[in-house]
């Protein structure tokens, strides 16, 4: 009697415990890189057993976490694999179903998680990628030809089971010398989804880190992906591969001062400036113009004309993105300089910290300092990147000075000095 | 001892069933518009941008007649449609600019529909910025509301003179508030 007694309190707690420690889904996003490899992130709260599971029609994602409120329930998706994604709420777990418009096969996509960071804030994330587009369809018979893989989640916390990510690994630890078409992650070899306790988790996520490094570096022939580790941050200003965005252009003069100066011509001036004077110092640039046109053209929507500046700087794997603007307020009598961040990399505030120390230093004009902000180029943008407000179109004073010679001179050489300090 | 085991088990129904209750957020947003109703005048806060250009928002407090309207629409319209009475402030909502409506969802996004003058090209980031803050600071002092969508015209957009994401919702940022 005593035994059964603890028994139902054990199970009582149990099924507690699972209310209790629930991690919740905060959102659902899509991307899709230059290998036009569609990427799904899960964001969550804490860590959580996924399962993947694929038919012709839908792949499904099953997350052992509930979705917060504010989780859309559908997303529309562009890309040329599917349409659109499904945030579907089951008891114990949540579903998402991405609507497929093209048949794929186990190997044309992979999962695996990424670890909590304390200081980028980014949660724990599942993640799924897609290959789009494949490089030789169903050469590995063994494994590309099963139409379907089915992986069972099983609702109640399993309290002991083989962990999920130790396998993957594994697997993908063989994979290295392995034919393009075999999975990287094997979702064959999944049949449990255990709930992990954090410290398992833990390492097994940073073991699924590095599988994507290895994967991305050692076989050329799979999509590079862009992961955080990918742009480099010192050794020197020699080498680096830096895009430079001239903000606004085309149909879009930005700011335009009472003396009907156009902040679309002075930010590409300076631009030019830095561009040369980078390339000087042994830096491989990019720029997203070099005339007065829009980057994806003058008819296109607000995403793409901005979307398209952030893909020059992905397409070439760059290293550093900046973006030249020229600030304007209502208030004829504000002006300085301000350098934008916004913290997705540990490198992020550094370089707009480095290049506002410059510019502060240098001119009789007002520090406005480092500010945070949630700007697209810079958010949207894999690798650290900072927006730069050079002084205020709108205060007479300085739309006079940023026409003459000496300004665009003088702030191309400083915005350099700033990035060649950040290279350091 | 079987009454014992029972009592246990009721005991853990009860507190398995409580906490699926907690996750489910009360809805005071319908009680909020009944209050609302009762009361003659609102009084409410809406926030202005620092004319210093410190990148700071200041409080406004307003009272208006009841009309019928939410609060919470009618601060967004007096941020929208009135001029700061003190000078530390500037308005930086662009001329022209409507309030077309605010509906705000059981989940705490409040929907906020401008007519197309607020996307306005050619203000500096710093407009840029401001306005956004001033619109979600304002409509997130109200407790239903956690975050603010802005839309032009009933669709979303990408951004409002291209440099804030205005994607996805805004949540409040108190960093930008001054005293």
């Amino acid at each position: 009697m005593r035994k059964i007694f603890l028994l139902t309190l054990a199970a009582c707690m149990l099924l507690f415990a699972s209310v209790v420690q629930a991690a919740q889904i905060t959102d659902v996003k899509w991307g899709v890189d230059k290998s036009n490899v569609l990427r799904l992130v899960v964001d969550i709260t804490d860590s959580a057993g996924y399962a993947v599971e694929c038919s012709s029609s839908a792949l499904k994602l099953t997350v052992n976490a509930n979705a917060a409120g504010h989780v859309p329930k559908t997303k529309a998706i562009r890309s040329t694999v599917a349409d659109k994604l499904q945030v579907i709420d089951k008891s114990n777990c949540t579903e998402v179903h991405v609507h497929l418009t093209k048949r794929i096969e186990s190997s044309d996509y992979k999962s695996f998680v990424l670890k909590k960071d304390p200081q980028t804030g980014r949660p724990f994330r599942v993640v799924v990628d897609i290959l789009a587009d494949k490089k030789e369809p169903a050469k590995s018979a063994a494994e590309g030809t099963a139409v379907t893989t089915k992986n069972t989640v099983s609702n109640k916390p399993v309290v002991s089971s083989q962990p999920v990510k130790s396998t993957a690994a594994s697997v993908a630890s063989k994979n290295k010398s392995a034919t393009v078409n075999k999975p990287t992650v094997s979702t064959k070899k999944k049949t449990k989804i255990a709930k992990e306790e954090g410290k398992n988790n833990k390492k097994n996520s940073e073991k699924a880190v590095v599988n994507d490094k290895t994967t991305t570096s050692k076989n050329k022939e799979l999509p590079a992906l862009k992961s955080n580790s990918k742009f480099r941050t010192g050794g020197g200003l020699k080498g680096k591969i830096v895009t430079l965005d001239a903000g606004h252009g085309g149909s879009d003069p930005g700011a335009v001062g009472a003396g009907g100066t156009k902040e679309k011509h002075i930010t590409l001036a300076i631009t030019k400036r830095v561009q040369e004077l980078l390339e000087k110092e042994g830096a491989k640039v990019y720029m997203t113009r070099t005339t007065d046109v829009d980057v994806c053209g003058p008819n296109a929507s607000d995403r793409d004309e901005l979307q398209a500046r952030v893909n020059v700087a992905e397409k070439n794997n760059s290293d550093l993105f900046v973006s030249l603007h020229i600030n304007s307020s209502v208030n004829k009598n504000v002006g300085g300089f301000s350098s934008y961040y916004f913290p997705k990399t540990d490198n992020d505030l550094k370089i707009a910290q480095a290049i506002q120390q410059k510019l502060a230093k240098n001119f009789g004009v007002d520090n406005l300092g480092v500010r945070q902000a949630n700007f697209y180029v810079i958010k949207r943008s894999s690798m650290p990147a900072t927006l730069l407000e050079l002084c205020f179109i709108s205060n007479a004073k300085e739309e006079k000075l940023m026409q003459g010679n000496w300004f665009q001179k003088k702030a191309a050489r400083m915005i350099v000095e700033g990035i060649k300090d950040y290279f350091e | 001892m079987k009454k014992i085991i029972l009592l246990v088990l009721l005991l853990c129904a009860v507190i398995i069933g409580g906490c699926g209750e907690d996750k489910k957020q009360p809805n005071s947003v319908n009680e909020g518009a009944k209050q609302e109703q009762v009361v003659q005048k609102q009084s409410f806060i809406v926030y202005r941008a620092a004319a210093d250009g410190s990148e700071k928002l200041l409080p406004e407090k307003f009272t208006v007649a009841a009309n019928g309207k939410g609060i919470a629409e009618n601060a967004l319209i007096a941020l929208v449609s009135t001029k700061p009475q003190d000078a530390r402030m500037d308005d930086v909502i662009p001329i022209g600019t409507k309030v077309l409506s605010l509906r705000i969802d059981d989940k705490g996004t409040a929907y906020a529909d401008f007519s197309k003058e607020l996307a306005k090209k050619g203000q500096g980031s710093y407009g840029e910025m401001m306005l956004c803050y001033a619109i979600t600071n304002t409509l997130t002092e109200f407790p239903q509301i956690k975050r603010v969508q802005i839309l032009i015209e009933g669709q979303k957009v990408t951004t409002i003179s291209g440099h804030m994401d205005v994607e996805d919702p805004l949540e409040r940022n108190d960093s930008l508030l001054g005293k």
